[in-house]
């Protein structure tokens, strides 16, 4: 049986919004990668190139047989999905998340 | 023969006698695990042997097995010349006082010649970086003159915090130079190109050859192996750090 695995993943936020990284060992090019996104979650599924040997302290050392990363982000804020960027680099995904640019109304004060 | 030493909360148990004037290398787990791969890489290329381990009634109770047998996760190796210090389990924020006091007064005990770190510091833009820099710390002038000498950049200025920032304060009051190599590196991320800089430092400051070609060629094992230890080590890590120098 082979399993997936979560991967591990930064969180960084920006003036103009937030940026994503995501580590994936045994990825070496982007199309080994889908990424879905929706308002406030993205979901990101890669599939490495061979299946590997993996153990976690949790699983008490039992080594178990991993082919693929699967995680899923929960986003702070509503975002507009068409804008959100990704790129691959070193075994790295970067994904860019620009904040919505909301409307602000002037207060005058009395 | 087994001798139990015990230091604060923390045991030292050795398999073995310990001659003096041995380098001791420290790695425990540190940001990026810098520390860690270093460690394992030159316990693997050196065909090291466990000569001593550490037990303390604060640590997780966890034990690796191979091959059957229990591994003491967190020991010391030698090969006669170095004595590494390191963990395959994240030392706990609680035990990093006394745990540095042990090894400082252990270190002592044994008349080792001098001792180096190896770490990691954090860096964002470390996705940019080819090639990580190191820079080197010492505990006494003559430590730092001896970097520049073997073409190690010393920091400037900047704050330390974990195990091996107490551990140079702790040497230089028991009168032993001590050293940490710093390479920029991933904040959470296994990080074998920061370990690879780090080792090549240490090679400029032994005088020593290390061979970093395989350590580099197995880099996606490394970190996929490594992942749940390196997240625990940089949660563990920002516990010590004061919030203002965070």
């Amino acid at each position: 049986m082979t399993y997936h695995i979560e991967p591990l993943s930064e969180i960084y936020e920006t003036s103009d919004g937030y940026i994503i990284t995501i580590d994936l060992p045994f990825i070496t090019d982007k199309n080994q990668i889908e990424m879905y996104v929706k308002e406030n979650e993205l979901e990101i599924i890669a599939t490495m190139n061979k299946k590997v040997f993996w153990s976690s302290f949790e699983g008490f050392g039992r080594r178990i047989e991993v082919n693929k990363f699967r995680k899923k982000i929960s986003l702070p804020i509503k975002i507009d999905p068409e804008s959100v960027k990704a790129t691959f680099k070193n075994g790295l995904l970067i994904i860019e998340i620009p904040k919505k640019r909301e409307k602000k109304t002037k207060i005058n004060i009395s | 023969m087994v001798v139990r030493l015990e230091y604060y909360d923390v045991d030292v148990v050795e398999l073995q006698p310990i001659p003096p004037n041995l380098i001791a290398i420290e790695g425990l787990p540190d940001i990026g695990l810098v520390g860690v791969i270093s460690s394992f890489h030159l316990i693997e290329k050196m065909h090291m042997k466990p000569v001593a381990y550490f037990k303390s009634v604060v640590m997780p109770p966890i034990q690796s097995v191979k091959m059957g047998i229990i591994q003491e996760p967190m020991a010391v190796y030698s090969d006669g010349k170095l004595l590494i210090i390191t963990s395959e389990v994240p030392v706990p924020t609680s035990i990093v006082k006394n745990l540095s006091r042990t090894i400082a007064d252990w270190l002592y005990e044994k008349r080792v010649s001098f001792v180096v770190s190896i770490n990691g510091y954090p860096t964002q833009r470390r996705i940019e970086i080819q090639k990580p820099e190191v820079v080197g710390v010492s505990n006494s002038e003559k430590g730092v003159e001896i970097l520049k000498e073997k073409g190690i950049k010393p920091l400037e200025e900047g704050f330390l915090a974990g195990i091996f920032a107490e551990l140079l304060s702790l040497l230089k009051d028991r009168n032993i130079d001590a050293y940490a190599i710093i390479a920029e590196s991933f904040p959470t991320y296994p990080d074998p190109g920061a370990a690879a800089s780090a080792l090549e430092a240490l090679s400029k400051l032994l005088d020593m050859k290390i061979d970093i070609q395989e350590l580099l060629e197995k880099g996606d094992e490394i970190r996929l192996n490594l992942k749940d230890l390196s997240a625990k080590a940089t949660q563990n890590k920002m516990e010590t750090i004061p919030s203002m120098y965070r």
